[in-house]
């Protein structure tokens, strides 16, 4: 499983892939020290509504992460070299554990750092509220980057159906469409944002913190076993 | 080299894939024993579709595909006995040759991995380019890599696909040979390719695929006598085509020859190395200057479609 990893860690840490991580994570912190900058700076719910919802786990971690993602089995697919993991004596999950590790690491820690310092600034210093939000970005690294995995097996169209997923899935339906809150990356996230400091978020409805981490983790476990199944029985290029 | 009464290593019993409305293989059923299987057939008849099913890469629609008496698909067991080497280059630019070989060897969990790496490298030849990265390798020298990877597990079977494009005729007649070795030591290989030359330099069995279906199978020098005798029509052009038609004629290669509208002779001829030999002194006992001398049916297709057709039934 080792030399999968590193061989998906290579593929992760290709200059173009690091400049589009890296830019995309530095965003949210830049939009936020601009802000700061404003003499009239806005609420905090405002900050939270704006920066950490709308923009960092509506967009810039899906974004990150369907970069990232193809680095697991788009790439293998698109270059033929699947055939090289799949003509292994391992059972199929643990060739899809490891690539999802290596594809998750990248952006969990980039995102943790940068959420850490947009948290840092945006809250004021508030260590409690900074290491919440933070623990929701990874919690949405982890979602979002198992969601884009499985998708990559699926369809060549991976990054196209990611795309409208990103912008008319949590980007539209799961804010405005009663209900769908609940099947959204995006409002995951934030539940454990809120979860993790209750007095983040406090004015939207969310799901109970135990419930939050449980669906995650079968959201998790569930897409898993869907890669799983869908590299068994799939043509490998 | 093949023992005649060794059992089949690799079963197919019916075997069918479609894609979509397009069926890529056909209800084909074939036992492969030890060593070299030849399969051929022109571009898109449907090779590598069905090497990638006896490897367990692709689906079938219907049938079975068995080695060693075990199903292939979702068998990752069995990947240990098999070393695949596909048509596409399946490499990874940024790592250099040994790197590559290497990961191929820790990928199928391969142990003493330093030595088993060496000696697949000795096997292409490639040591003095083995430590340069893969993306500065020339086509030839990536298909030896790569083929050192497919090596470096030691398989008992050896399906290979289109190998030798893009090899040089120096690594051809090595690869050639490198074969021979393993078939000897009692390895299966199978070998798609669509020269017929070149099957016919490396196996000892053929099997002939035409449009997804299976033609002809067995011996590889009864479909060489068959194509022997097949019928070619050769274009000549010259100054005097009615006198060099009498002459023609009358030649024991050839069976019937006519006059185009533009003045050219066709030439039906069972022989064409006699005909090669006999049609330029022919042409100056005559005082006839030729022109041109153009086989019309040497394509590759036309010679699967004769054997296919009836020529070389078997």
């Amino acid at each position: 499983m080792k030399t999968l990893f590193l061989l998906t860690l290579r593929r992760v840490l290709t200059p173009s892939r690091i400049l589009t991580i890296g830019a995309l994570a530095f965003v949210p912190f830049a939009v936020t020290s601009l802000i700061l900058l404003i003499p009239d700076a806005p609420e905090v719910a405002m900050f939270e509504e704006l920066i950490l919802n709308t923009l960092l786990a509506g967009a810039i971690i899906p974004l990150a992460t369907l970069a990232t993602a193809r680095a697991a089995f788009g790439d293998e697919i698109g270059d033929r070299t699947l055939a090289n993991v799949t003509l292994t004596p391992n059972p199929r999950w643990k060739i899809v554990l490891p690539k999802l590790l290596g594809v998750v690491c990248v952006p969990a820690l980039v995102m943790a750092a940068t959420t850490w310092l947009t948290g840092y600034a945006g809250y004021g210093a508030d260590l409690a509220a900074t290491c919440a939000v933070t623990i929701g970005a990874l919690a949405a690294v982890v979602l979002y980057c198992s969601l884009f995995v499985w998708l990559d097996l699926l369809t060549p169209h991976a990054v196209g159906i990611g795309l409208a997923y990103i912008v008319v899935w949590e980007g539209l339906f799961s804010r405005f469409v009663y209900g769908v809150r609940f099947f959204s990356i995006r409002s995951h996230a934030i539940s454990v944002m809120h979860g993790a400091d209750e007095r983040r978020f406090a004015e939207g409805a969310h799901t109970a913190p135990g419930l939050t981490a449980a669906v995650a983790a079968v959201v998790v476990v569930v897409l898993f076993l869907l890669s799983v199944r869908r590299l068994r029985t799939m043509d490998s290029p | 080299m093949t023992t005649p009464a060794a059992a089949p290593v690799i079963r197919t019993e019916r075997l069918t894939r479609w894609f979509g409305n397009i069926v890529a293989v056909n209800d084909i059923t074939l036992d492969i024993r030890p060593g070299i299987t030849g399969l051929l057939g022109p571009n898109g008849a449907g090779k590598s579709t069905l090497i990638r099913m006896i490897a367990g890469l692709a689906r079938v629609s219907s049938g079975t595909v068995t080695l060693f008496g075990e199903p292939v698909r979702n068998n990752p067991p069995l990947s240990r006995r098999i070393g695949v080497m596909l048509e596409h280059e399946t490499v990874y630019g940024f790592l250099t040759g040994r790197q590559f070989v290497r990961l191929m060897g820790e990928l199928r969990e391969v142990t003493p991995l330093d030595e088993a790496v060496e000696r697949a490298i000795g096997h292409v030849e490639l040591h003095d380019a083995a430590d340069r990265k893969i993306r500065t390798y020339s086509r030839g020298m990536r298909q030896r890599i790569r083929l050192a990877g497919t090596l470096v597990h030691d398989p008992e079977v050896l399906l290979l696909d289109e190998p030798l494009n893009g090899a040089d005729p120096k690594q051809r007649i090595h690869f050639q040979r490198l074969l021979r070795r393993f078939a000897g030591e009692g390895r299966t290989i199978v070998i798609s390719s669509h020269i017929l030359e070149e099957v016919e330099r490396i196996a000892d069995t053929v099997l002939l695929l035409v449009n997804g279906k299976l033609a002809a199978s067995g011996d590889f020098r009864a479909i060489r006598a068959a194509l022997n005798e097949r019928p070619y029509h050769v274009l000549v052009a010259c100054d005097s085509p009615r006198a060099l038609a009498a002459a023609v004629v009358r030649l024991d290669s050839v069976e019937a020859v006519k006059l185009d509208p533009d003045g050219r002779i066709v030439i039906l001829s069972r022989n064409v190395r006699d005909l090669q030999l006999e049609l330029p002194k022919l042409a100056q006992r005559n005082s006839v200057t030729l022109r041109r001398v153009v086989p019309l049916d040497d394509s590759l297709e036309s010679v699967f479609g004769y054997l296919v057709d009836g020529g070389g039934e078997r």
